[in-house]
């Protein structure tokens, strides 16, 4: 299980760091803001508008309206993936703080792009703009659900090692109750059914992980987005498969209980006081 | 004669004073503490789930932990729901 969190940290810098669109939508980014800051120029502004006629002053709206939908709905997401990223329990708040802190990046950027588009009073730099909206569509359609399964298999993660902690109290009754002359014969055939499906879906989740954690976006490279999507679907597959295993698992552990429950074992030190009482009979 | 005792007396005497300066430099120098510099580089690892009950093997205990374990089964409905969400994401036309 301590391979998916360690897997997890390339997220931040294949995903996002080191992906070469990712840099050119900086890189636009703040070109495009400094070029703000030459068009906020009262001159340049004033004779930009006043050139513009009805029907282009309308388009410019429109492309400005269209662009801000698209900039507002992916900062809401990247938004809820960081939250997302500060509830793993299976990162250090160092790695949090990494990917929550690249992700922010890439919310800021965004939010630049979306000032600079509303500086826009140029119909030939807006549609340059927009075009780095769509561009920079592909790094977000990757992030996003890349982001999703990770946090997912946080999740299963979590689960798996709760049961994997709940599987050694178990043992500890089971121990107990066989020592008190109890047939555990059964519960332990359900024990080794739930641990099988603890260590299946750390395994799946693991596997997970593994197929989409290199993944870089496409740049337009068809060939290479049918490789993600592909990529994306396997790892989903895995997730659900896990999830259910952790589902089985779960439902075997309230077996166990009930077992354990008609057994009269109620707890270790109960278990011991009665083992004792029962040998110095 | 007594002219030169009296400078190789002065002399005898700014060595002496310029030696417990020095002496006394060196002795209050080394009582000074090294600063000490916290090791940055130390990164605490993360907690990890724990059960509620600790170690705890009753039967009260293991329906709390069972318990707990619920609430995260629960929210894996939610997290794949995030993932189909993720990858059938479709851009505003520009």
């Amino acid at each position: 299980m301590k391979k998916i969190t360690s897997a997890l940290i390339p997220f931040i810098a294949v995903a996002l760091l080191l992906s070469p669109s990712s840099v050119r939508v900086v890189e636009a980014v703040s070109a495009t803001t400094n070029a703000t800051v030459n068009a906020s120029a009262p001159g340049v502004k004033a004779e930009g508008t006043a050139s513009l006629s009805a029907s282009q002053s309308i388009a410019l709206m429109r492309g400005k309206d269209k662009a801000h939908q698209e900039i507002d709905r992916r900062v809401t997401n990247l938004n809820a993936l960081v939250l997302r990223v500060q509830a793993m329990l299976n990162l250090s708040e160092a790695d949090k703080t990494a990917i929550a802190g690249t992700l922010t990046a890439q919310v800021n950027a965004l939010n630049a792009l979306k000032a600079k588009i509303d500086a826009d009073a140029d119909p030939e730099t807006l549609k340059g703009d927009v075009k780095s909206v769509t561009d920079s569509y592909r790094i977000y359609a990757l992030i996003i659900p890349q982001g999703a399964i990770i946090a997912a298999a946080d999740r299963i993660v979590t689960v798996a090692t709760k049961l994997h902690l709940i599987s050694l109290k178990f043992e500890t009754r089971i121990a107990a109750a066989a020592t008190a002359g109890n047939d555990v014969k059964a519960v332990r055939v359900t024990l080794e059914e739930y641990n099988s499906k603890i260590a299946n879906a750390s395994l799946q989740a693991q596997a997970a992980v593994n197929a989409i954690v290199t993944l870089v976006p496409d740049d337009g490279d068809a060939t290479k987005k049918a490789a993600n999507i592909k990529a994306l679907k396997d790892a989903r597959a895995k997730i659900v498969l896990a999830q259910k295993d952790l589902q089985t698992a779960r439902k075997d552990a309230d077996k166990i209980i009930t077992a354990l429950k008609g057994m009269k074992v109620n707890s270790t030190a109960t278990t011991t006081a009665e083992t004792s009482a029962g040998v110095g009979q | 004669m007594s002219g030169n005792i009296k400078v190789a007396i002065g002399v005898v005497l700014v060595a002496v004073v310029i030696g417990g300066l020095y002496y006394w430099y060196s002795s209050t120098k080394s009582d000074v503490a090294p600063a000490v510099v916290a090791d940055q580089t130390a990164t605490p690892a993360p907690t990890g789930p724990t059960l509620p009950s600790g170690s705890d093997t009753s039967d009260t205990a293991l329906g709390q932990d069972v318990a707990s374990v619920d609430a995260d089964v629960s929210a894996m409905t939610s997290d794949t729901a995030s993932i189909d969400s993720g990858m059938n994401d479709t851009a505003v036309q520009q």
